[in-house]
């Protein structure tokens, strides 16, 4: 930019002009100096210093980031500059930038369910408001749903804690009860489909449930 | 003969056989999941497909630009999902996987907040983005798509603070709608107002910044500062 401006810019010009760029992206990736500089014993960042891997990685995403802009004014038509992606097109903020499912995917191998639910309201305490995860009850219900045949104890977690939040969302309960049928406990399952009904009397998912769990229990 | 011959015949070879069949079909990729991509830009077939007279929808057409568009766009992000792989030198099932919705979330226009309201002020003036800013609020709090943080509101007030202060406090009055303990809110207020040389309310301003913060040293500053100019 200095360039365009000044025929010559001074060195102390392109010095201010890195160190706002490295704010920016600093701040776009949620992340301090030393993240992709090396630290010295003084703890002072080694600007120089090439020992950090994290450093070329971000040389690459810098020089991907300009391929991105020109292909996107090529592809709409805008002009250079237009709609710039910049770092934080992607990163929100944070360094790994994850969807909320791949974030509840990974707390789930690691540690199971509650795991799982841990890292949600840890998430959800530290990024609410802002534009990185979404935590609409759309998307957890979503995740409960994916998780319900195969592993119904994480289903189970995840409507449990979007009740605390959400007290009448009847698709909660009954994403909740279909999981405890998964289980084979039809008694816990029951309660919950009553109460969805309560909520929702008009729920046909939570009436069709219901009257087959019935049939069954009459059979038995 | 030389390679140049070689290129011929193998032209002509080639140019024999394109004759004598029928054009070969075009290979394409496996077809791009077309409910990911509208969900992820929060649109239906019809925004880059054409309807024809029936209603029904052509989707052989190329008539509608935008599907030439989201063909580059796919292609693209095949493109930077190699690159982030080259980038981290992992393989691509450890890497976070760009997909439509990184940037759109749900959106066609994937700018942010901050981008949608300083354009939006500087275009339409504050009425207009105060309803819009309201709009999107009621729609999206809560999911990954506008910042709807403290600082959004503070940045764009900041950027337009010199040239239009009055514009800048509708904004900041708006922020502490919603974030009443804003003690920056209040002192870019009190700023704004020495920018129109009303310096009974930006003192005000200061003040309540100050109660609610004892220790902010920017409204410190300026109430420091306008206690000097009144001495003279």
């Amino acid at each position: 930019m200095a360039g365009v401006l000044c025929a010559t810019p001074t060195a102390a010009q392109k010095g201010l002009e890195t160190y706002y760029a490295m704010q920016q992206m600093g701040e776009e990736l949620g992340v301090s100096c030393a993240y992709c500089h090396v630290v010295g014993p003084d703890k002072r960042p080694d600007y120089k210093a090439e020992g950090n891997p994290k450093k070329a990685i971000a040389r690459k995403m810098v020089e991907m980031t300009a391929e991105i802009n020109t292909r996107v004014w090529l592809a709409t038509g805008g002009a250079p500059g237009d709609r710039a992606v910049t770092c934080v097109s992607c990163h929100r903020g944070v360094p790994v930038p994850l969807p909320i499912a791949t974030v509840v995917k990974r707390a789930v191998e690691r540690d199971g369910a509650e795991g799982a639910v841990a890292a949600y309201r840890a998430l959800r305490t530290q990024f609410y408001e802002r534009d990185v995860y979404d935590f609409s009850e759309a998307e957890l219900v979503r995740l409960a749903r994916l998780y319900a045949d195969r592993e119904p104890d994480v289903a189970i977690a995840l409507t449990r804690m979007n009740l605390e939040w959400r007290p009448k969302s009847a698709v909660s309960y009954v994403v909740m009860a279909y999981a405890y049928t998964r289980k084979f406990d039809d008694r816990s399952a029951i309660p919950l489909l009553e109460k969805a009904l309560e909520l929702e009397p008009e729920n046909g998912a939570a009436q069709g449930y219901l009257h087959q769990l019935r049939q069954f229990q009459k059979g038995q | 003969m030389g390679r140049g011959g070689m290129t011929v015949v193998a032209v002509l070879v080639a140019g024999a056989v394109w004759a004598q069949e029928p054009a070969p079909p075009v290979r394409r990729g496996p077809r791009p999941n077309m409910q990911m991509m509208s969900e992820a830009l929060g649109v239906k077939c019809i925004y880059c497909h054409v309807a024809t007279k029936t209603e029904d929808l052509d989707f052989r057409s190329e008539a509608n630009p935008k599907k030439q568009v989201a063909r580059l766009m796919v292609a693209m992000t095949a493109d930077i999902n190699a690159s982030v792989s080259a980038a981290t030198l992992k393989p691509p099932t450890d890497t976070a996987q760009v997909q439509c919705v990184t940037c759109h979330r749900g959106r066609t226009d994937p700018r942010s907040l901050q981008e949608i309201l300083l354009s939006s002020v500087q275009e339409g003036g504050v009425e207009p983005t105060i309803a819009r800013y309201r709009e999107l609020r009621e729609r999206y709090y809560g999911r990954d798509a506008y910042d709807f943080s403290e600082r959004t509101l503070l940045l764009v007030a900041q950027q337009i603070v010199e040239r239009g202060p009055d514009a800048a406090i509708a904004l900041l009055t708006l922020n502490l709608e919603h974030f009443p303990k804003s003690a920056d809110s209040w002192t870019l207020i009190g700023i704004a107002h020495t920018r129109k040389l009303r310096n009974d309310e930006a003192r005000a301003a200061f003040a309540q910044a100050l109660a609610i913060n004892p220790k902010h040293s920017v409204a410190e500053g300026y109430l420091y500062q306008l206690q000097q100019y009144k001495r003279k």
